[in-house]
C-alpha cells in the first residue's frame, strides 16, 4: 500500500475539521443505548428477510437426509426422522467426485488468476488513461456480451480444434488470460470512482502507468478484484456447457459433469438415483464455494475506504 | 520507451499506452471472438445443419422470422417481458439488500453468507428446490395450502403465473448483484455520512443524496449486464419450464438454442442471434447515453 | 495396465523366425564341415502361453560332427505392443452398465479399446465435434433419423449380409425393430439397447379398485376410458385435484413442450408421414385432438399441468405413486412404477383406439441402435461392438444393471425375471410379446423428428388450452412440417 497519498479531494480545511469531527462524536453518544436496540431490531429484521433467500436451501439440504419416500410426504416434511446421515458417503459413490474434485481445482486455479491479472490490466486502459478511441473500443468490448453463445459455440469449437486444444482444459484457461468483458466491464466502473488526483500525483512523482496500476490503483480496488475472483472461481466451478463440448475423456471431468451425470442415473434398477442423493451431491458441490465466500467476504465487503477515516 | 522512439505526439504516446493496456483483450479478441462473430453473421444468410456443408438462402431466414415466424413473436415478447420487469426488479431489490446488510448488526458474516447462497448454488440444484418449492401436490407452499384447505396456486403451470414464478427465481438468485453493491458501497466515502450527520440529515436524505449518487457508476454496471445477460436468459427457463406452459416461458435464448440444437438450424439460429444482437445493442445505447445524465464519476 | 490374455493370439512369427534360423544355421554348417564344436546363437520368437511376453529365445546349437546338440537359452523380452484400435463410444445413459460391457467386449476383443464418453450425449458435443471431422466413432440416444436422413450416418446393410451374428430375416431381431432404422431402402443400425413396443396403457389395480371399476373388464376405447377417468377422478374440500383417473399427456414432463406424436396416428390407424409426405391434416388427427382437450377439460388445464410439473423426477409421475388411475407409458414403466411404489399392483395392455377400431390390439415399435458414423475411421471394430449390444452378455449386464430387456427373442426366452414378482415380470415382458401379438405395429422415420415433436407440443397445448381448434392446429402442423421438410431434403445441404 505504498504511496497512497491521504489526498481528501472533498476535505475540509483545518479548524473546522476538528470542530466538525467533535461534533459528530457526541451525536453518536447521544444515540448510544438507542443504538444498540435498533441493532437488535436491524439485525432480527435481517435475518427474518434472509429467510426466503436460504429456504430453498435449507429444503435441499432437509431433501438429502431423507429416504426416498419421505420426499413426496404431504405435508412437506421439514425435519426428517430419523436423520439419514448416510446418504452423504452413498451420493458420493455414483461417480468419482473425488477424482473430479482435483479436475476442477487445476482449473478453477488457473481460469481465476488469468482473469484477474487481464482484466485488471485491460480496465486500467479503460479507466486510467485518456486516450482517442478508448470508448469507441470499449463499445466493442460490451458488444462481444451481445451475441449469444449458442451460435458461438461451433465456430469457436472449431478454432480449438485447429489449435489441438480438444481434451485438454486449455480452451477452460488460456482465455482467461485475455480478460472477460464482464470483468473489464466491472472493473472499470470501480476504478473510474478512484479520483484522478491520485494518478496525477503519482505521474508527477516519476511513477509508469504500470507502478500506478499496481501501487495506486490495485490497492483501492481490492474489493472489486477479490470479487471478480470469487465471481470467476465460481463460474469455474458450475461451468458445464464447456466441459461437455471440450472434454473427451471422461477421467477428466470437473465436479459439474459429474452432476450431471448422476442426474442422468435415474433408471437403474441396482441403484437407483434418488432425489435424497441428488440433493445430498449438490449440498456437496456447493460447500466449497459456501466456505470461499464466507471465509473472504472480509476482503471486498470491509475492504480499504478511500478517505480512511472510520467513525 | 518505445512511444518516444517512434517520436509520436502527445496524444500518439497516449493511444499507445490505451492499446498497450487494452492488447491482452485485443489479442483475445483476434484469436477466439472474431471467427465466431463472422462465422454467425455468415451462417445467418445459409441453410445449415452443422452435418452438411452451408447453403446459401441470401435473406430467406430474416424473412422468415419477420413474415411468418409466430414463436420468434412470442419468444421476443416474454424476454422483453421479462427484461422490462426482472431487470429492475433485481436492481432495486439486491441494492436495497446490499445497504441492508452495510449496516451494523450481529452476525453480519453469515446474514450476507444466507444471501449470497441462491447464487453459488449449481443452476441444476437450483431448479430442482424451486421445482419442489412450486409443485403443486406436495411442494413447500401448496402443499401447506393443500394442507389447510386452501386451493393450491398453479405456479408453474398457469400460463399467467409461469413469468412471474421465474422472476421471481430469478430475483432470488441475484445474490452476485448484492456483492457488488457491497463492494461499491465500501467506497463511499465515510466522511461524507459524517459530514451530512452534523447537518442532521436523516436516513432517507444520506440514502438518496449520498448513497445513491455515489454508487452510479456500478449501479450502472449491474443494470447493464442485467440488462444484456436477462436478454440472453436460458438456463431458468430452460432447466425450470423448457419454455411452457404453453410457450409462456419460451424465452428468446430458449427458442435460439432449439433452432440450433434441437431443429438442426444453425443458419436460422445464427439470423435470432444477430436480431437479438441489434435489439440489445439498441437497447444498451439508450441505457449507455442516458448514463451520462444520471451517473457521478469522480475522475472527471 | 490392461490385462490382456494372449491365449488367442496367433503368432505368425514363430514359425518364420525358427525357418530362418534353421536355414542360416544350415549354410554355415555347410560351408565346412569341421570337427570342432560349433556354436550358432539362433534367435526364436516364441509365445509362452500364460505370460503377457514374448519370449525370444536363444538357441545354441553345438555342431559336433553330424551331431546338433541344440541347447536353449531362454531370454525374457518385452513384447511390442499388439496392434489396438480404439473406438470411442457415445453410449448416452445408462453409464455405469455401459462401461462394463466396453470392459467385457474390450476383454473378448483385445484388438480393440473402447473409450466410453458419457456426455449424455447432448446434440452441441454432437454437432461440434462432426463440424470438426472428430465425431465418435459409434454412439446412441440421439435423433437417429435425422442424422441418417442428413447422411451422416453408415449404411450397415452389406457389414450385416456378410455377418454371421445378426440377420435380417431371422426374426431373431424382429422385422419391425430393423425398420425403425432403416432410410430408402438401407439399414443404419443395429436394434439394441431398450428397443421394443415403445408403448402399453398401464392401469393402477388399486386406484381403480377403489373407484369401484372391474379390472377384469379392462376399457379398450378411448370413451371407455373416459368414462373410467370420470369416475376415478377425485378432489379434495378446496376443490384441488388429489386422484385423477388419467392425464393425457403426463408422461413427458415438464408437459408442456413435446409429447409423442407417433402415438396418436396409429391407434386411429394411420401413418403420420409416409414417403416423405404429411399426412396431418385429416379428419382422424381432428378427432383425438378433441379427445385430449376433452380428458384436459374435464378438470381444467393448469390442474392437469400442475399435475405434471409436480411429479418430474418421479418414475412415472402420479401414476408411479398412486395418485392417477391409468397412464400410457414406455417399456421402462412396469419396472419403474414398481420400484416407486412396490405396494401398489399394475397391469400394463395395449393402447385404446377409437370406437370405429374397437377390438384392435396396436403397438410402436421404437428404441435404440448403436450407429455408426460414416467418418469413422474404424467401422469394422465399430459394428463389432453394435453387434455385441446384442448378444447375451452385454444383454445380461444391461438386465442385471437396470432391468433392460434385450432385443433377441432368444434372449428373452431364456432370462430369469425371478428379481420381479410374476405380475410385473408379465407387464415388462407385455412390451415384448405385443409386437408378436398386436394386429398392427408401426413404426416412423420422420427425417425432422425434433421438429415434428414441437409442431406437435405446439398443436396439442394450443387445442388444450383453447387457443386454436382441432382443425386448425391439424391443418397449421401439417403446413408447418411440409415446409420444414422440404427445406431439409430439398436442398442437398
Amino acid at each position: 500500500m505504498a504511496g497512497t497519498q491521504q489526498a481528501l479531494p472533498l476535505a475540509r480545511p483545518g479548524a473546522q475539521e476538528r470542530s466538525w469531527q467533535a461534533a459528530s462524536a457526541a451525536v453518536r453518544r447521544r444515540r448510544g443505548v438507542v443504538r444498540t436496540a435498533g441493532k437488535l431490531a436491524l439485525t432480527l429484521f435481517v435475518f427474518a428477510l434472509s429467510v426466503i433467500f436460504f429456504l430453498p436451501f435449507v429444503w435441499m439440504v432437509s431433501t438429502s437426509l431423507k429416504t426416498d419416500p419421505q420426499v413426496y410426504h404431504v405435508p412437506p416434511l421439514w425435519i426428517p426422522s430419523p436423520v439419514r446421515w448416510a446418504n452423504y458417503p452413498e451420493a458420493m459413490t455414483y461417480v468419482p467426485f473425488g477424482l473430479y474434485l482435483n479436475n476442477t481445482l487445476k482449473y478453477c486455479i488457473g481460469s481465476t488468476v488469468g482473469v484477474a491479472l487481464s482484466s485488471a490490466f485491460v480496465a486500467y486502459g479503460f479507466s486510467r488513461v485518456q486516450w482517442k478511441g478508448r470508448n469507441t473500443l470499449f463499445y466493442i468490448v460490451l458488444g462481444t456480451m451481445m451475441l449469444p453463445f449458442q451460435v458461438r459455440m461451433i465456430p469457436l469449437y472449431l478454432i480449438f480444434h485447429a489449435l489441438g486444444w480438444l481434451n485438454t482444459y486449455l480452451p477452460l484457461v488460456v482465455p482467461s488470460f485475455t480478460g472477460s468483458a464482464y470483468f473489464i466491464f466491472l472493473l472499470r466502473q470501480f476504478f473510474l470512482t478512484i479520483p484522478t488526483e491520485l494518478s496525477d500525483a503519482a505521474r508527477i512523482d516519476g511513477s509508469s502507468e504500470i507502478g500506478i496500476l499496481l501501487r495506486v490503483i490495485v490497492p483501492l480496488a481490492k474489493p472489486a478484484l477479490a470479487v471478480i475472483c470469487l465471481f470467476n472461481f465460481m463460474d469455474c466451478w458450475n461451468d458445464y456447457m464447456g466441459p461437455l463440448i471440450y472434454l473427451r475423456d471422461t477421467a477428466k471431468y470437473p465436479i459439474a459433469m459429474g452432476l450431471e451425470q448422476m442426474r442422468n442415473h435415474s433408471m437403474s434398477v441396482a441403484k437407483p438415483l434418488v432425489w435424497p442423493h441428488l440433493m445430498a451431491a449438490s449440498a456437496v458441490v456447493t460447500l466449497p464455494i459456501v466456505l470461499l465466500y464466507f471465509f473472504t467476504q472480509r476482503t471486498f465487503v470491509e475492504g480499504i475506504t478511500l478517505t480512511g477515516v472510520k467513525g | 520507451m518505445v512511444a518516444r522512439a517512434l517520436s509520436l505526439g502527445r496524444e500518439g504516446r497516449k493511444v499507445a499506452t490505451g492499446l498497450f493496456f487494452t492488447s491482452p483483450w485485443i489479442v483475445g479478441f483476434v484469436a477466439f471472438t472474431i471467427y465466431p462473430l463472422i462465422a454467425s453473421a455468415y451462417y445467418s444468410f445459409t441453410s445449415y445443419d452443422v452435418l452438411r456443408p452451408p447453403q446459401m438462402v441470401g435473406l430467406d431466414n430474416y424473412a422468415e422470422i419477420f413474415l411468418h415466424d409466430d414463436i420468434f413473436r412470442i419468444a421476443l415478447g416474454n424476454t422483453v417481458y421479462f427484461v422490462l420487469i426482472g431487470v429492475p426488479a433485481s436492481l432495486i431489490t439486491s441494492f436495497l439488500l446490499a445497504n441492508l446488510l452495510n449496516n451494523d448488526i450481529w452476525g453480519r458474516s453469515l446474514s450476507r453468507t444466507l444471501f449470497f447462497l441462491p447464487s453459488i448454488t449449481p443452476a441444476v440444484a437450483s431448479v430442482m428446490v424451486w421445482l419442489w418449492i412450486y409443485n403443486t401436490q406436495f411442494g413447500l407452499i401448496n402443499g401447506f395450502l393443500a394442507g389447510h384447505g386452501m386451493k393450491v396456486i398453479p405456479w408453474l403451470s398457469s400460463t399467467r403465473l409461469a413469468k412471474p414464478s421465474l422472476i421471481i427465481v430469478q430475483v432470488w438468485a441475484e445474490g452476485s448483484s448484492i456483492v457488488i453493491f457491497l463492494a461499491a458501497l465500501q467506497d463511499v466515502p465515510r466522511m461524507l455520512y459524517e459530514a451530512s450527520l452534523v447537518d442532521g440529515a436523516g436516513r432517507l436524505r444520506r440514502f438518496w443524496h449520498i448513497t445513491i449518487p455515489m454508487t452510479t457508476p456500478v449501479v450502472l454496471f449491474v443494470l447493464l449486464t442485467g440488462l444484456i445477460g436477462t436478454f440472453q436468459s436460458f438456463t431458468l427457463p430452460w432447466l425450470l419450464t423448457r419454455g411452457g406452459p404453453n410457450y409462456a416461458t419460451e424465452l428468446y435464448s430458449v427458442y435460439l438454442y432449439r433452432n440450433a440444437f434441437v431443429f438442426f438450424k444453425m443458419g436460422y439460429a445464427s439470423a435470432l442471434a444477430w436480431l437479438l444482437f441489434v435489439i440489445i445493442a439498441i437497447f444498451s445505447v439508450v441505457v449507455f447515453r442516458s448514463s451520462a445524465r444520471w451517473v457521478y464519476y469522480r475522475t472527471e | 495396465m490392461r490385462n490382456i490374455s494372449f491365449s488367442r493370439r496367433r503368432v505368425l512369427v514363430q514359425g518364420a523366425m525358427v525357418a530362418t534360423g534353421v536355414g542360416a544355421a544350415a549354410l554355415l554348417g555347410a560351408c565346412g564341415a569341421t570337427p570342432t564344436p560349433q556354436v550358432i546363437e539362433k534367435e526364436v520368437t516364441k509365445i509362452v502361453e500364460g505370460t503377457p511376453q514374448v519370449v525370444k529365445e536363444t538357441v545354441i546349437v553345438e555342431k559336433q560332427s553330424t551331431v546338433e546338440v541344440v541347447k536353449e537359452v531362454t531370454v525374457q523380452v518385452q513384447a511390442s505392443a499388439p496392434a489396438v484400435t480404439t473406438i470411442e463410444w457415445w453410449p448416452g445413459w445408462p453409464e455405469a452398465a455401459m462401461v462394463a460391457i466396453a470392459k467385457r467386449f474390450e476383454e473378448k476383443n483385445p484388438d480393440i479399446k473402447v473409450n466410453v464418453v458419457s456426455n449424455y450425449p447432448e446434440m452441441q458435443a454432437v454437432l461440434a465435434a462432426v463440424a470438426a471431422g472428430k465425431p465418435p466413432d459409434i454412439l446412441a440416444d440421439v435423433p437417429y433419423m435425422e442424422l441418417i436422413a442428413r447422411g451422416v450416418i453408415l449404411p450397415l446393410d452389406e457389414r450385416i449380409n456378410t455377418s454371421t451374428e445378426v440377420s435380417l430375416t431371422d426374426g431373431d431381431i424382429r422385422k419391425e425393430l430393423w425398420e425403425v432404422f432403416a432410410w430408402q431402402g438401407k439399414h443404419y443400425g443395429i436394434p439394441s439397447v431398450d428397443t421394443a413396443g415403445r408403448e402399453g396403457m398401464g392401469f393402477n389395480l388399486n386406484v381403480i379398485g377403489e373407484a369401484g371399476l372391474d379390472a377384469n373388464n379392462l376399457p379398450t376405447t378411448w370413451e371407455d376410458v373416459f368414462e373410467w377417468h370420470q369416475k376415478i377422478t377425485k378432489y379434495d374440500s378446496a376443490g384441488n385435484l388429489s386422484i385423477i383417473g388419467m392425464a393425457v399427456m403426463a408422461e413427458r414432463t415438464p408437459a408442456c413442450s413435446y409429447g409423442d406424436p407417433w402415438m396418436w396416428p396409429h391407434m386411429w390407424g394411420f401413418k403420420y408421414i409416409e414417403n416423405n409426405k404429411y399426412s396431418i391434416d385429416r379428419p382422424e388427427t381432428v378427432e383425438f385432438l378433441n379427445v385430449i382437450k376433452q380428458f384436459a377439460d374435464s378438470v381444467g388445464v393448469e390442474k392437469l399441468d400442475g399435475l405434471s410439473q409436480a411429479m418430474q423426477g418421479i418414475s412415472r409421475g402420479a401414476f408411479g405413486i398412486g395418485k392417477q388411475g391409468m397412464q400410457i407409458t414406455y417399456p421402462s414403466g412396469p419396472a419403474g412404477v414398481w420400484q416407486s411404489n412396490p405396494t401398489q399392483k399394475y397391469k400394463f395392455t395395449y393402447v385404446p383406439v377409437p370406437a370405429s377400431r374397437k377390438g384392435k390390439k396396436i403397438q410402436t415399435a421404437g428404441g435404440h441402435a448403436g450407429m455408426i458414423m460414416k467418418d469413422s475411421k474404424n467401422p469394422d471394430p465399430s459394428f463389432k461392438l453394435a453387434v455385441y449390444l446384442t448378444q447375451k452378455e452385454a444383454c445380461d449386464i444391461l438386465f442385471e444393471a437396470i432391468g433392460w430387456i434385450g432385443v433377441r427373442k432368444s434372449w428373452q426366452a431364456q432370462v430369469d425375471m425371478s428379481r420381479y414378482p410374476s405380475d410385473v415380470a408379465e407387464n415388462i415382458m407385455f412390451f415384448q410379446k405385443s409386437l408378436d401379438e398386436a394386429d398392427e405395429v408401426w413404426y416412423n422415420n420422420d427425417p425432422i423428428e425434433s421438429i415434428t415433436e414441437t409442431e406437435w407440443g405446439k398443436a396439442y397445448q394450443g387445442v388444450m388450452y383453447g387457443k386454436m381448434t382441432a382443425k386448425e392446429a391439424a391443418a397449421t402442423m401439417e403446413a408447418n412440417l411440409t415446409k420444414e421438410l422440404q427445406k431439409v431434403l430439398g436442398t442437398s445441404g
